[in-house]
């Protein structure tokens, strides 16, 4: 082959026979290597280069020449079979040109080759850095199945489909609820329910996934030995690659124990009713703007004479009238209204979504049934009640200031009686 | 398919070749070497797989070289080695004092089907006056038998398979040398056959 056409040539070339006596080395060779020609020409090149692999390429050579077709070699030792320094701008791994080489018969009379060296730096970097991003997919992937197992066994997570029918349920939920996943596979989620949780929740739910939003709430529910607990759940309804709804995944946190030390925090120890603190924290909220749309009215409820009961049954019977009295203000009063025990004999009634007539009605209930009840030790007491509803410039204070003002008042007209107040119901 | 005469002289050829590779062969090892006269089945595309699961043990990685060949001959050869040949031919390449890596043993299985590919497609190339020039050959390892996802393969419709065992003093290598082709191609090859056929009366 001509030399001008081999200098012409981007890949290296070398013409050798098979003791790796150098012939020909074209020109890409002289400029990655700077050796002139003159330099190696009639050189073994083992003896210029040492990394070569003279063992292994004199073998192929042979090869070569006897099959009188092209052989390949990827040189192992070193990735290259004439070393080439590289310098690139971009940070890699590689001091040397990463070669190919075929190997062809050229003179089969003169036992001569010629080695063409292909330059693979670029598809070995390439390959580099397409190790480098499965390894880090691997490693993403161990971690993503380790999280996973934390997961499962960690949180407490339920998948429905668009039905409310539970597809998966983890280990944590399962365990924790008593319940095989097979069991709760198809199921609804009600299986949990607690007949104490009001229908208006889980209304307030489904209208919230209904519209692709997330829900949070705490929800009181039943384990299968029919124990009771409270959960912070949060539902999140997710999507497709098409955006459609596909299932909601719910989280639950057990806030059981928070619970019982907030019910430990806001309860009257000796009639279990909210206390003043609990009463003052309600108060605050109402009057923050949150709930203002609704109706509020308020009793303030004195037992009469309660100092006598007192003075003349002793405390215990005293301590036994007043949870009598919580229990009769329980009984009579709806499951909405929020009954406190403020301090001593006196209570109080938050009565949502009640005006005026509302919560005189249902004070007026509540003095009769009071005054019909036959108290333990003691027989019959009456209950003095002041009632007012929520006028649209008042603040706690003088809501609850009102309030106490009818209370006095309905106790200095004689007592067992109920006072309102006229100004608001002629509002109403 | 070829006919039992067809199939005949293709036997002779490839004979003939597997005289040739067992001279380069011997040259590689550098060992006295023996090739055994190969067995040759066709075999339709649909089949090749099956066969494939048919010919290799349960339990051994498997080397798989494949390497292209172009030009008026044109198709694929695919040489399949089992762990316990290649550890064989790896024994015999290299000396014990040698740190042998894996790239090593890929070499050494690279250079074993180049040879064969070369000595015996080259032989059928001459008869059929056909030209073809080879491709790097490239080498998969596979674990199980789970290696058969060749969907590649589907350019061509026939499959000739070659097998053979070769010896190297004490060590049997058992290998199988799969040619893939064209039915185009095959019918180029039973037209040659069918000439030697014709020299020969």
């Amino acid at each position: 082959m001509e030399r001008s056409i081999l200098d012409q040539l981007e890949v290296g070339v070398i013409i050798t026979d098979a003791n790796l006596v150098i012939y020909e080395w074209n020109r890409f060779l002289q400029m990655h290597t700077q050796l002139p020609r003159e330099a190696v020409i009639g050189k073994r090149l083992d003896a210029l280069f040492e990394q070569v692999e003279s063992a292994v390429l004199k073998r192929k050579i042979r090869t070569t020449l006897r099959l009188r077709e092209s052989t390949f070699y990827r040189p192992i030792a070193a990735p290259y079979c004439v070393p080439v320094p590289i310098k690139r701008f971009i940070q890699h791994d590689l001091n040397y040109m990463v070669q190919r080489v075929s190997i062809s018969p050229y003179d089969e009379e003169k036992g001569l080759v010629l080695l063409s060296i292909y330059d693979e730096t670029d598809s070995r970097i390439a390959q580099i850095e397409l190790e480098k991003e499965m390894q880090k997919t691997q490693q993403l992937n161990a971690r993503l199945t380790q999280d996973q197992e934390i997961i499962d066994t960690n949180l407490m997570m339920l998948k429905t489909d668009l039905q409310g029918r539970i597809v998966e349920a983890s280990s944590a939920l399962c365990s924790f609820y008593g319940y095989d996943r097979d069991t709760l596979l198809g199921r609804n989620p009600s299986i949990f329910g607690h007949k104490s949780m009001p229908s208006m929740v889980f209304h307030d739910l489904w209208e919230k996934l209904a519209k692709g939003e997330t829900w949070r709430g705490e929800v009181q529910n039943l384990l299968s030995n029919g124990k009771d607990h409270w959960a912070d759940v949060l539902i999140l309804p997710f999507y497709d690659e098409q955006g459609v709804m596909t299932h909601y995944v719910g989280i639950y946190h057990d806030i059981s124990d928070r619970k019982r030390l907030e019910s430990l925090y806001v309860t009257d120890p000796l009639t279990k009713l909210f206390n003043r603190y609990f009463f003052d924290q309600q108060m605050k909220g109402i009057f923050m703007g949150k709930r203002r749309a609704k109706s509020l009215s308020m009793m303030l409820i004195d037992i009469d004479h309660f100092k006598q009961v007192n003075d003349i049954y002793g405390h215990r019977s005293g301590d036994l009238v007043l949870q009598e009295f919580a229990q009769t203000m329980r009984a009579t009063l709806r499951n909405s209204d929020v009954c406190i025990r403020m301090g001593g004999e006196e209570f109080a009634v938050l009565l949502p979504g009640c005006d005026l007539i509302e919560a005189c009605s249902a004070a007026e209930h509540l003095r009769q049934e009071i005054e019909k009840y036959v108290f333990t030790n003691v027989g019959r007491l009456t209950c003095s009640i002041g009632v007012a509803q929520r006028l649209e410039d008042d603040d706690a204070d003088s809501f609850y200031e009102r309030t106490d003002m009818l209370l006095y008042a309905a106790k200095t007209q004689g007592r067992n009686r109920i006072a309102h107040d006229a100004m608001a119901l002629t509002l109403a | 398919m070829l006919t039992p005469l067809q199939k005949e002289i293709l036997q002779e050829l490839v004979n003939i070749a597997f005289g040739s590779a067992t001279a380069s062969m011997a040259e590689l090892m550098d060992a006295f070497a023996t090739l055994s006269v190969p067995s040759i089945h066709f075999l339709p595309i649909e089949q090749f797989n099956e066969h494939l699961r048919t010919v290799v043990c349960d339990d051994q990685p498997l080397y798989l070289s494949q390497q292209v060949f172009t030009g008026s001959m044109k198709g694929e050869t695919i040489f399949i080695l089992e762990q316990t040949s290649v550890d064989n031919l790896v024994r015999h390449l290299y000396t014990d004092e040698e740190q042998i890596t894996q790239a090593h043993i890929n070499d050494a299985v690279l250079e074993v089907n180049n040879i064969l590919s070369v000595t015996t497609i080259g032989k059928l190339a001459e008869i059929m006056k056909m030209q073809t020039n080879f491709m790097v050959p490239t080498l998969r390892i596979f674990a199980d038998r789970e290696f058969a996802d060749l969907s590649e393969l589907a350019e061509y419709d026939a499959v000739i398979i070659i097998e053979t065992l070769m010896r190297f003093e004490q060590e049997q290598i058992c290998g199988h040398l799969l040619i893939l082709t064209a039915s185009a191609m095959m019918q180029e090859l039973q037209h040659a056959l069918d000439q030697i056929a014709g020299e020969m009366m």
